[in-house]
């Protein structure tokens, strides 16, 4: 099965290519490996500055197209940061 | 014959004399050709015979967790468990990434030789230092290199060491690992490898078309990885023997 693996963060990163692996559970395994390393190596970026990583894995290699298998947010949430126009689910950091 | 490419690694590394040359040349082997993922040498075996690589490329690995961990790679004139003269019980696994033809000698010859040559004995410890030294870089690259350094570190290091055994032409070498082989080695996901390579294509600085590599612009590839050859202790010399003992066989 190929999945695909875009990044959402100050930019789009559409994966075109994909990659061919085995089940979900391995799919799963991998996605959590690259974001974790993702962030790792982006160290204090657009994260800090109120930008959430948003990494979602789907069978299309055109983002926003087909079925998504699942998705991982990671967000800084920081007192007092929250913005009260957004919505719940564009705000997880809530009444931080 | 295995001595060929390791004659060459030598002489690149540390310089041999005639008589050392000679020897190394009427060295006992038996030749043994591995598949893709094959192993050499198990975790827990006991060695009684070196391997020198002689096509193709071995790698070290630990399995922890169930994930795979490869420890080091070895290309043409390597020789990958010399260590096993002194540590016999291996604590790593020995495998072949893609096909490999690897010379065997026994341990009896190779006391021997090295009991009768202190040059020889100096030579293949330092080989063994570079081993370790390479090691060491290892450890700061996956400790501490983001994973795009990390990918394009290995490239650099791998072409450094097969132009030592003359295996690069116009910037570019054999490299039958699979993205999951690099997976392993850099501690990074395969999909990670994956969009890391496409990246780097991107930039204009490696072509990849398996099995071949071809690095494109090498001072900006090596920038990018923070490589500096340093740490290969290379003497800058082509390897071949001095006084003419044999042909070199062109490949």
């Amino acid at each position: 099965m190929r999945y695909f693996f875009h990044i959402f963060s100050e930019t789009v990163l559409a994966d075109d290519t994909g990659t061919e692996l085995p089940d979900l559970q391995i799919a799963e395994d991998e996605a959590v490996m690259m974001a974790g390393q993702i962030l790792r190596d982006r160290r204090s970026g657009a994260l800090w500055k109120g930008t959430p990583f948003r990494m979602q894995i789907t069978d299309s290699p055109t983002p926003g197209h087909g079925q998504t298998f699942f998705t991982l947010h990671f967000t800084a949430c920081e007192p007092g940061a929250s913005d009260a126009r957004k919505s719940q689910a564009d705000n997880p950091c809530g009444n931080i | 014959m295995p001595s060929q490419k390791l004659i060459q690694r030598l002489q690149a590394v540390v310089g041999l004399s005639e008589s050392d040359c000679y020897a190394l040349t009427s060295m006992p082997y038996t030749v043994r050709e591995f598949r893709d993922g094959e192993y050499i040498l198990r975790e827990g075996d006991r060695a009684s015979q070196c391997a020198v690589v002689m096509s193709g490329f071995l790698f070290r690995e630990k399995t922890i967790g169930g994930r795979a961990q490869i420890l080091s790679l070895y290309i043409a004139g390597d020789m990958p468990d010399v260590h096993t003269l002194h540590l016999p019980l291996m604590d790593h696994d020995l495998r072949s990434a893609g096909p490999s033809t690897i010379g065997f000698v026994p341990h009896s010859f190779l006391r021997g030789l090295l009991t009768s040559s202190p040059s020889l004995t100096h030579a293949i410890w330092r080989e063994t230092l570079i081993d370790a030294a390479i090691y060491r870089e290892w450890v700061a690259n996956l400790g501490a290199r983001d994973a795009l350094a990390r990918v394009a570190h290995m490239f650099c290091e791998i072409a450094a060491r097969a132009e030592v055994v003359g295996l690069v032409k116009n910037s570019e070498f054999y490299l039958p690992f699979t993205q999951q082989n690099i997976a392993y080695a850099c501690g990074l996901s395969v999909v990670h490898v994956n969009r890391t390579i496409q990246e780097l294509r991107r930039r204009g600085l490696i072509e990849r078309e398996r099995p071949m590599v071809k690095l494109l612009r090498r001072e900006e590839l090596e920038r990018v990885a923070e490589f500096t050859p340093d740490y290969l202790h290379l003497r800058g010399e082509k390897g071949h023997c001095k006084g003419g003992t044999g042909t070199q066989l062109q490949r």
